[in-house]
């Protein structure tokens, strides 16, 4: 994946408020990425690249919150920074629960906007970090044949070389190449290292939704 | 026809007969006449006739004339049914003295207006003779005279030369005589009035005249004694007194005299008395005696102070003061003045009460309205947080890049001049929120000036629209360009526009987002009155609702208190103008004001 300065999106009605907060982030030696409104940001922003938001709860025509669901429903992963001119507790409860990763109120000194902004900032590139590791175990999960994936898919959930073997109608001597040859694509080297590449990637929930799903 | 004739006086009513001895213009006789008219009747108590004749014998003072008029009278009165005879003065009284008899036989006599000095000269009158005199003698009159005149040297004494001026003179010497008064006497009886006049002119008031006028001069001349009395006083350097009442107002200072009426009034009883069947001889009374009498307008001709008259003295003639003449006008117009005063002054009173009153309602109605906008405020505190927090942290970014650039040592002062001129703008940003908050917190008393309503909406606009967006409604403002200037107080009609909005806004809480929109717009409806509605798209207004939501305490929100749109039309109705909600075309309700326009609006 590329790795790219992170830029800061500040979105923000009032146009004083966004200059002088670009100002000061670029001060800091930030890149900043200005929008007027929810909507422009959802239009032509990019959350791909690194960074995070500087988000006004109270705007116009549509509020910080509705911008933050609907960045949510995108699966968008920038880590979102809360700014509101009051602080309205019932506001502040559904921004947090719904992944605000700070609260923050106007007027706010720069020192806590900069720590907020940074660990805002840490957080993405952990997260970030974490996606392409994710990405990594993703790519090779999906190097496995379908069989093998199936016996994957056993072997994590506990079962023994015999029982798949009984279970997919093979010896269980090819259970055991097969094992051998997972272990080999997906680097790992024990059985727990298997449980908890599979737990990573969610391959337990994916195979019991599709269970569910099936008959 | 004799009998006959009997017949037809004993049929009439009993007649009185009054005999003056002069004749009938006089005053005074006017005067007798009119009161025995009356009188004698009231005395009687049945109906009588009364006969008056004037003898006229003291300027006709012949035995031949008196024959004449005694048988003329006679004859005139023979079938009359005359029941008693009235005579006046001594003259009168000797007529009848001397003609009774033959006149009307038998016919009993009352005598008066005749003083007792005059009465003792007739002696032995007949039992049918009947009266009483006046006790006025010369004497007393005399005396006050002097007394009045302490410095008086001479006192003329004028008499004319008729019978009755004789007996007067006759008085008059037996009174100087008992009286032996201090002055020097002078008589100027009957003399020519000429002369008279001539010696009278001379006189000062080192003396004192005295006289009951004349009937007959020296040269026989003929007069009333008014007459000869205003001529005597037109003339004399002194002070003229007199004891009868008939010359006084003619020119005569005073003197002690019976009245008139007192002597006619005792008359008129007696014969009402006779008429009844009274024996005459059985009436018998005491002299009337007199009182000081005086003119006033002759005191102050004469320079007496009405305090030195004797006590109990009547002074006539006294020019009437306003209070005498009108009396009862006075009174009525000072009662009118009175009530007209207490009138103006229950006005005034009402009037300071009123404008206390209205002073009062207005205070109220600013404190009031204060309530109420700042309750309105507070509605809106987190928008007007907002307000200030977005230009104060601008204003802190700002700084804290500023500071940091510094630090940085890059040359940098191009771009801190920017980042100044933004603190600034900031800050101006802020305190006009402040200010425009502070104009809507002041608490003032209500007071009409000239307002553009426009600029007043837009101002307290900006409020609205922070707070609209908050609430994430959609405001828009249409306000009629050249709207005339309105006659209003500013902050008030925008606390109305306030609570007009915020209620628009509270009315659509319930609503999508997408779906809440509020309108504020202004027009001009006619020449007299500019329009304000804030319509918006919230479920409307119950019909039956429309009429009663600016009452007080009618509230179609579950926390609100129900006063913002009763304050609001009490505020209204404060300008002259009406507020009403309506139901709007598509959906929503629509709440409207007028408010007059300033004079200088009008075309």
């Amino acid at each position: 994946m590329t790795v790219s300065q992170p830029s800061i999106r500040v979105v923000d009605d009032d146009a004083s408020w966004r200059l002088s907060i670009t100002r000061l982030l670029n001060a800091s030696g930030y890149k900043v990425m200005a929008y007027e409104s929810a909507e422009e940001f959802l239009q032509t922003g990019d959350c791909s690249t690194p960074g995070c938001i500087l988000l006004d709860v109270r705007m116009p025509s549509s509020s910080g919150l509705q911008l933050q669901r609907s960045l949510a429903a995108q699966s968008n992963m920038l880590p979102i920074v809360f700014l509101t001119g009051h602080g309205d507790i019932p506001m502040s409860v559904t921004a947090m629960r719904a992944g605000a990763d700070d609260f923050l109120t106007k007027p706010v000194s720069s020192e806590t906007l900069l720590q907020a902004v940074q660990r805002a900032l840490a957080r993405d590139s952990e997260r970030r970090a974490q996606n392409d590791e994710n990405l990594r175990l993703r790519a090779r999960l999906d190097g496995l044949t379908p069989t093998e994936h199936k016996v994957f898919v056993l072997i994590v959930r506990g079962k023994l070389n015999k029982q798949i073997a009984y279970e997919l109608g093979c010896s269980e001597r090819t259970i055991k190449w097969h094992r051998h040859n997972i272990m080999e694509k997906l680097r790992v080297d024990s059985l727990a290292a298997m449980v908890s590449y599979a737990e990573r990637l969610g391959v337990l929930d994916d195979e019991s939704r599709q269970e569910s799903a099936s008959p | 026809m004799f009998v006959a004739a009997s017949a037809v006086a004993a049929e009439l009513p009993p007649g009185v007969l009054i005999l003056y001895p002069d004749h009938l213009t006089l005053p005074s006789n006017v005067m007798v006449d009119s009161t025995l008219r009356r009188e004698v009747p009231n005395a009687y108590g049945k109906p009588v006739t009364i006969y008056s004749e004037f003898l006229d014998v003291e300027k006709f003072a012949s035995a031949e004339h008196e024959n004449t008029i005694a048988q003329f009278v006679r004859q005139k009165y023979r079938n009359r049914n005359i029941k008693a005879l009235v005579v006046m003065a001594p003259r009168g009284l000797e007529f009848a003295l001397r003609h009774r008899d033959q006149v009307l036989p038998n016919v009993p006599v009352v005598y008066t207006v005749i003083a007792q000095e005059a009465l003792r000269e007739f002696n032995d009158l007949p039992a049918d003779f009947v009266g009483s005199a006046s006790n006025t003698p010369d004497d007393e009159s005399l005396s006050v005279a002097l007394r009045l005149h302490p410095t008086a040297r001479r006192i003329y004494v004028v008499t004319g030369a008729s019978p009755q001026d004789r007996r007067w003179e006759r008085q008059m010497r037996r009174a100087v005589e008992r009286l032996k008064p201090p002055a020097e006497v002078e008589y100027l009886s009957g003399l020519p009035t000429a002369e008279v006049l001539q010696r009278l002119r001379a006189l000062t008031t080192e003396s004192i005249v005295y006289s009951h006028g004349y009937y007959e001069d020296g040269d026989g001349t003929l007069s009333s004694l008014q007459e000869s009395t205003e001529k005597m006083v037109s003339v004399s350097g002194a002070p003229l007194y007199s004891r009868i009442h008939e010359t006084l107002g003619y020119g005569v200072v005073g003197g002690h005299v019976t009245p008139r009426e007192d002597q006619v009034n005792r008359a008129a009883a007696f014969v009402g008395r006779l008429l009844d069947g009274a024996v005459p001889a059985d009436i018998r009374v005491p002299p009337l005696t007199g009182v000081h009498m005086f003119d006033a307008r002759q005191l102050r001709r004469w320079g007496i102070d009405e305090a030195k008259l004797p006590a109990g003295s009547i002074v006539k003639f006294k020019k009437a003061t306003a209070w005498q003449l009108y009396r009862w006008q006075i009174l009525v117009t000072a009662l009118l003045l009175l009530l007209q005063a207490l009138f103006i002054a229950a006005l005034l009173i009402e009037r300071r009460r009123r404008h206390s009153a209205e002073h009062e309602a207005r205070k109220r109605l600013g404190e009031m309205a204060h309530l109420s906008r700042s309750v309105a405020l507070g509605e809106i505190s987190a928008a007007l947080s907002h307000e200030l927090n977005q230009p104060l942290g601008a204003i802190l970014n700002n700084a804290g890049a500023a500071e940091m650039l510094i630090k940085s040592g890059a040359p940098v002062s191009h771009q801190l001049n920017e980042i100044l001129s933004d603190i600034k703008r900031d800050d101006q940003r802020a305190s006009d929120v402040i200010a425009r908050l502070r104009a809507m917190l002041r608490k003032s008393e209500f007071e009409i000036r000239d307002v553009d309503l426009n600029a007043a909406v837009e101002d307290v606009g900006r409020f609205v629209a922070s707070e609209a967006s908050l609430r994430s409604v959609a405001l828009r403002m249409q306000l009629q360009p050249d709207l005339p200037i309105v006659r209003g107080d500013r902050v008030q009609l925008q606390q109305v526009i306030l609570n007009l909005a915020l209620n628009g806004m509270d009315a659509m809480s319930g609503q999508p987002a997408e779906t809440r929109e509020i309108m504020i717009r202004t027009d001009r409806v006619n020449d007299a009155e500019a329009q304000l509605s804030v319509v918006d798209s919230g479920a409307g207004i119950p019909e039956e609702k429309l009429a009663r939501i600016f009452e007080p305490f009618v509230t179609t929100k579950p926390q609100g208190m129900g006063l913002g749109l009763s304050i609001s039309r009490t505020i209204i109705e404060a300008h002259g103008g009406r507020i009403w909600a309506e139901r709007a075309a598509k959906r929503g309700a629509v709440l409207r004001f007028t408010v007059p326009l300033g004079s200088t609006a009008s075309p």
